[in-house]
């Protein structure tokens, strides 16, 4: 009964420091929204490169190659590649970094 | 060594194999472990070693996909995947997400939106980890003042919804939806909604792929058991890292191979990581995510200060503080994960 008396009393408190919390980040978004001039430092973007980007396939071999051409020949084809390798890849090792694991003992 | 390095050929660089797998490795070991996809951690480690930022990204992108594969289904093996839960959260992050980039936007247009959107993440940051941390302490000195002195203060080992979570169940908004997985018995579905595009509008404000957002979110706001949580932020941190994976491929700024050889390593970390959540209780998990986060932010305000001062020792300080954060990290884990298994217990 005492546990749950000073828990229920600690549940307040976190509480009313989660709303403190919500209502100082929202705050400070909107105050740095329409005062960007209270921000003293300065960043930006770093800068994305040319999207036309072409890369020389000359020195290129194998698999190398084939990821190269299809860069430079179909994007979104490349794109596509690589989500689909990518989510492929990972259930296929996956499955064998599980079994090795359970072989070392750890199920 | 030269046969330990690969030629990358979309970024034309030359990049040691085994440094990809030790980021992967320490990245999904973490990943397993918190639930979140870690980008904050690879992004600046592949810029350290010579990756140029957009390629850093896009191949970071495409290696949280993989692993976080792998991850959700371990976890979802484990019980610890509420995937009508996960559902919601997806289709909420994505309008959220929507609305965060047009806020990136906006802001572009009023003034200079880095180091608005790096004060915002600091804030949110430090607060959460400096409130988290206060939460584990709390808990833990009430537990122990209600033992004996002669026994040890641990964390209770069965988590309670928060009340925040106990108020927002409270509002009974039809449709209401039942999540058993979370044991959550009924929730308004406009709540959820709500909640999530909250989430994703952070997410895409942020520019960060929203597992470390997503889960203190889960935990409560929702009240699902850390465990559970941890599987569910991943499912949606899966989603949209498959998003980010696609268009920054489009944008040809993927590097398929070096995200192939990081995907061995984080394979291995994510089922280790996910493993040793059976042997950490929940609100030790949420004491290791706090100081993870703090770290976090520390190595942001670093870097707000390398942009205020031109000095670059700042931004090198920023990028080996999250290194160091993540791979004494990924030890601890490892550490526990062995200890747990050596005495088949909780600790």
């Amino acid at each position: 009964m005492l546990v749950k008396k000073r828990l229920s009393e600690g549940k307040k408190a976190s509480v009313s420091g989660a709303l403190f919390l919500i209502g100082l980040y929202f705050g400070v978004i909107i105050a740095a929204s329409l005062y960007p001039a209270l921000v003293f430092a300065g960043g930006g973007s770093e800068d994305a490169g040319d999207l036309e980007h072409k890369v020389d396939l000359e020195d290129q071999s194998g698999i190398n190659l084939i990821i190269a051409k299809l860069y430079n020949d179909n994007r979104l084809l490349f794109a596509l590649a690589v989500t689909v390798t990518m989510a492929v890849v990972g259930i296929i090792i996956g499955q064998i970094t599980g079994v090795l694991l359970r072989l070392l003992g750890l199920k | 060594m030269d046969f330990l390095n690969i030629y990358l050929p979309i970024s034309g660089i030359e990049f040691s194999i085994i440094i990809l797998l030790i980021i992967g490795f320490c990245v999904g070991t973490l990943g397993g472990f918190f639930g979140v996809g870690g980008a904050w951690i690879v992004t600046p480690a592949l810029n350290i070693f010579g990756f140029n930022m957009p390629f850093a990204i896009g191949t970071d992108l495409a290696h949280i996909f993989g692993k976080s594969i792998i991850a959700t289904k371990k976890h979802s093996k484990m019980g610890n995947v509420d995937w009508r839960l996960g559902f919601f959260s997806i289709i909420g992050s994505i309008i959220g997400i929507e609305l965060g980039k047009r806020m990136v936007l906006y802001l572009e247009k009023v003034g200079n939106v880095g180091p608005v959107v790096r004060w915002v993440y600091m804030v949110f940051l430090f607060g959460l980890g400096i409130y988290m941390a206060y939460e584990y302490y709390s808990v833990t000195k009430k537990t122990s003042s209600s033992h004996s002195e002669d026994v040890k203060a641990d964390p209770p080992s069965e988590e309670k919804a928060s009340p925040l979570s106990n108020k927002l169940r409270s509002f009974k908004i039809p449709p209401m939806i039942s999540l058993p997985v979370s044991g959550v018995p009924g929730i308004s579905f406009w709540i959820l909604f709500s909640l999530f595009a909250i989430t994703g509008f952070l997410s895409g404000f942020m520019g960060v792929g929203g597992g470390f957002i997503l889960l203190p979110a889960l935990i409560y706001l929702i009240g699902c058991p850390t465990t559970v949580a941890v599987g569910t932020s991943l499912l949606s941190v899966c989603f949209m890292s498959g998003y980010g994976c696609f268009t920054y491929s489009l944008s040809g700024r993927t590097e398929l191979v070096a995200a192939v050889i990081m995907l061995f390593g984080a394979a291995i970390g994510a089922q280790i990581g996910a493993m040793a959540t059976r042997f950490v209780r929940g609100y030790g998990i949420r004491l290791l995510f706090s100081i993870m986060i703090i770290i976090a932010g520390v190595s942001v305000a670093l870097k707000q200060a390398h942009s205020a001062f031109g000095n670059a020792i700042f931004g090198t300080l920023a990028a080996y503080c999250v290194l160091g954060a993540a791979s004494g990290m990924t030890a601890l884990i490892f550490i526990k994960l062995i200890i747990g298994y050596r005495s088949k217990g909780v600790t």
